[in-house]
């Protein structure tokens, strides 16, 4: 016999159940309904591209004009494709006909398109309307207002978006200022910093203004120490040689939040990959082997080793003996090469012996660190 | 008799509430995954990675692939790994003691010939017993040594490991070509990540053709599909949903990328336990959060590894019952964590949910059914609750799985027929009535083999996927 309570739970069960199934019924009409769309957006995006793409080949072969073009992209799948394929071309193209196709990256249909995405909500769609504007020159104030507003913006890929768009601006002014508001982010990555830095230094036509913009950059207090040693790392990816002598400076100066030793170890590993002879003086002059800091010590041991001559052999003993693994293990391999290496090596502790034998064991055969 | 009744009323309660807090969590998980996948899908496409295969600008990778014997896919899959789309990266091969053809058949085929590498032994691991490398294909290093088992082999990779970042992978998975540069998107956002996961999907059934994906298609076999719900339901909104509330417990074994140094400060992979993916993400988070360092350990729903599953249940059985174990493994070294408000989200509530919502689920779920019966017969609960409970538990169940689907139909769409949807829709439903209780008791029994010490990884048949369809 049912008691009202029983009632009660056995209608609310029945009303979560009735709730559940019809969920259930009307996830599964959702699913098939959203892929009948989807499948429909594809074929209209195939159409839209088997449509622009002939377009454009006619507009190369100045058989369209721009506003004929344009006419043509009438729905939003046109203007989406043309973009992707315009861009895709200019990839792929140089000379006048890339050219062309920057031009046609400028038409209205396309602006006002990527205009109206830099207020989205979705930031992909932000992101690739800051992705159009890299593509052209913006003359626009509105846009560039609101891409420099975007650059505060505290997701990553929308900042990096918005440098990017404005570092492509024909005006210099915005170039630098955009640029230099990057780099004093606190909060960029190492591989976006280098992504902006090669595009950036790409603008230039004269590699000697970028490089003095490099350096300016890496002796600049307000730019944080991990952007620092990232534009310090890219200098030989970008052949800018001529800026030795700020590393050197920098070394000799150091930085003044290097509260880990990153800055001063990454210049050291730079002009160590540069093979420069004026590191030595510096890292004497400085005690660098006696750093508080691992990375910095671990820096001076791989120099050591690369390029290692017997004045070096006194701070190699020090670094044989050091507390880190990988200090010690470049610190031994670099004594290897010395003639008192045997006799500075007797006076190793004990628990560091093992560690020489397996050195010497490996002799010149390449020894990977972190 | 009234005593007991009141026992099993307030247990009753208990079960109840316990069903409610959990599922409703489920639903919270979906719900959020679904808006977490689609803000940020397609975000890699931002990053237009300039020379990406030519220069350094970009943090160089070290692939690991620990194999034990895999002589039917190992070199399907090492040059699966060998085509993927980025110029800064090497592909290591851990041979971990195969007692098949792995190693003949790797020298063989990549022309390896014996060299010699100076490591030093950042993190321990078995001895190895020889070093191959090939002219022909520069980027490959191959590593034979004494059987250790997988997180002595993943060491022993680590050690070799020239770059920056390392990948672990499962020698029989295959990895889409863009992996790497989407997995890279997540470190070029934040420079404090360590640790990123990727998706990792059902490959039987599906076509390959050069060692590539040609096409998604469904397993044949009835476990083949079940797996496919379950990985969906597991990585489409499990992980995306804790990655969407930064407490992230587990990246997956078989496909994750970490920061070499990250890994090796932690002190690499440990060999005791059958958990090793998920208890070095849980030591990862103890370290960094302890040391107060910045860190970030991500999930990401792009980039996609394909990977075998059992297809028979004795197998499967083992496998689920390796996970369980693995499970409770981990969370009783970091038990410290729960509950624990200096761990953030993580300690209050990705902690307790394993605990309480996977670990003791297949016993609270087995247990549940007796009560069921219990309290029916000694009238508790009466016919028509018991009934409509049941029908709930299953019609939620499979709302949930049908989410997972519906989730991969709204966001990365790899299953381009529609039939295979609507076939995963059906095993969506077909999961929660037989598979579901099996699977409860296949956990039980992983639950009950932890406590009694059960440390064994057990074995796979493999029948090795990305083969070519046959003309």
């Amino acid at each position: 016999m049912f008691t009202p309570y029983d009632t009660i739970v056995a209608t609310l069960m029945s009303a979560i159940l009735i709730v559940l199934v019809a969920l259930f019924m009307a996830l599964v009409l959702y699913t098939s309904l959203h892929r009948v769309k989807l499948n429909r957006e594809k074929k209209r995006y195939e159409k839209a591209e088997e449509e622009v793409q002939p377009l454009i080949y006619e507009y190369l072969e100045d058989k369209l004009t721009e506003n004929e073009f344009s006419n043509h992209l009438i729905t939003a799948q046109h203007v989406i494709t043309a973009f992707r394929t315009l861009n895709l071309l200019i990839d792929n193209m140089r000379g006048e006909e890339q050219a062309r196709l920057r031009q046609l990256l400028a038409i209205q249909k396309f602006h006002r398109y990527f205009s109206s995405r830099l207020n989205s909500n979705h930031p992909t769609d932000v992101a690739q309307a800051c992705r159009y504007f890299a593509q052209k020159n913006i003359a626009n104030i509105s846009i560039l207002v609101e891409l420099k507003r975007l650059q505060e913006h505290p997701y990553n890929v929308l900042n990096y978006s918005a440098t990017l768009a404005l570092i492509n601006s024909p005006d210099e002014k915005v170039r630098d200022e955009a640029f230099n508001a990057f780099l004093e982010r606190k909060e960029n990555a190492s591989m976006a910093v280098n992504d902006i830095v090669f595009k950036y230094c790409g603008k230039h036509e004269n590699s000697n203004t970028a490089a003095a913009i490099l350096g300016v950059a890496i002796q600049n207090p307000n730019v944080p120490v991990n952007t620092a040693s990232s534009l310090i790392k890219i200098i030989p990816e970008l052949g800018f040689f001529q800026l030795r002598d700020v590393l050197l400076e920098s070394l000799d100066e150091g930085h003044a939040n290097d509260d880990q030793g990153i800055y001063r170890a990454t210049l050291i590993e730079v002009l160590n990959e540069l093979n420069d002879p004026g590191t030595k003086k510096y890292i004497m002059a400085n005690n660098l082997w006696e750093s508080p800091y691992t990375l910095v010590r671990l820096a001076v041991a791989r120099w050591a080793l690369n390029q290692y001559e017997p004045e070096l052999d006194g701070l190699l003993e020090i670094l044989s003996q050091d507390q880190d693994l990988e200090v010690r293990i470049n610190a031994q391999k670099a004594l290897y090469k010395s003639e008192k290496a045997e006799r500075i090596a007797r006076g190793l502790p004990e628990d560091l012996q093992t560690e020489w034998e397996e050195i010497k064991r490996s002799g010149a055969a390449d020894v990977g660190f972190l | 008799m009234s005593v007991f009744f009141s026992i099993l009323v307030v247990i009753n309660i208990l079960v109840l509430i316990y069903f409610v807090v959990v599922n409703g969590f489920y639903l919270y998980l979906v719900i959020a995954s679904f808006f977490h996948i689609r803000r940020y899908r397609n975000i890699d496409r931002i990053f237009q990675m300039t020379g990406v295969y030519s220069t350094k600008l970009y943090k160089p990778v070290s692939i690991i692939a620990p194999a034990y014997n895999e002589e039917e896919s190992v070199i399907n899959s090492v040059n699966s790994l060998l085509n993927l789309k980025y110029a800064n990266f090497e592909v290591i091969v851990v041979n971990d003691g195969s007692t098949d053809k792995t190693l003949e058949r790797l020298i063989e085929y990549f022309k390896l010939e014996p060299d010699i590498r100076h490591r030093p032994k950042y993190v321990e691991h078995k001895p190895i017993k020889g070093v191959y490398t090939s002219e022909r294909y520069p980027k490959l290093l191959v590593v034979d040594k004494v059987n250790g088992q997988k997180a002595d082999a993943l060491n022993a990779g680590i050690n070799m490991a020239s770059n920056e970042l390392i990948c672990s992978v499962d020698a029989d998975s295959v990895l889409e070509t863009d992996v790497i540069l989407k997995m890279l998107r997540v470190f070029m956002e934040d420079e404090n990540t360590i640790a990123v996961g990727g998706v990792v999907r059902v490959a039987n059934g599906c076509v390959f053709k050069n060692r590539q994906l040609a096409e998604v298609r469904l397993p044949k076999s009835y476990l083949g599909r079940i797996q496919a719900v379950e990985y969906l339901r597991a990585f489409l909104f499990g992980r995306v949903g804790w990655d969407y509330l930064n407490a992230l417990l587990i990246i997956s074994g078989a496909f994750g990328v970490f920061d070499r140094r990250a890994v090796i400060r932690v002190g690499g992979y440990v060999h005791d336990t059958v958990g090793e993916d998920m208890e070095l993400v849980l030591r990862l988070h103890d370290y960094y959060i302890k040391e107060k360092i910045p860190y970030k350990i991500r999930f990401i729903s792009d980039p996609v590894c394909w990977t075998e599953v059992p297809e028979d249940y004795a197998t499967l059985a083992k496998q689920r019952n390796r996970w369980h174990r693995g499970l409770a493994d981990s969370l009783w070294r970091y038990k410290h964590m729960t509950f624990n408000p200096k761990y953030g989200r993580l300690g209050s509530l990705a902690m307790p949910f394993f605990f309480f919502g996977e670990l003791i689920a297949p016993v609270i779920e087995i247990f549940g059914y007796v009560l069921v019966i219990l309290s029916w017969i000694f009238g508790v609960v009466n016919t028509t609750f018991a009934l409509l409970f049941f029908f709930v538990a299953v019609v939620l169940g499979m709302v949930l799985s049908l989410s997972a689907v519906l989730l991969e139909e709204l966001t990365v769409r790899r299953y381009s027929r529609g039939r295979d949807v609507l076939k995963l829709a059906l095993y969506a439903l077909l999961e929660n009535l037989g598979y579901r209780q099996i699977h409860s008791w296949w956990r039980l029994r992983g639950l009950i083999a932890y406590f009694k010490g059960d440390k064994k990884w057990g074995s796979m048949k493999r029948r090795g996927i990305a083969k070519e369809k046959a003309a």
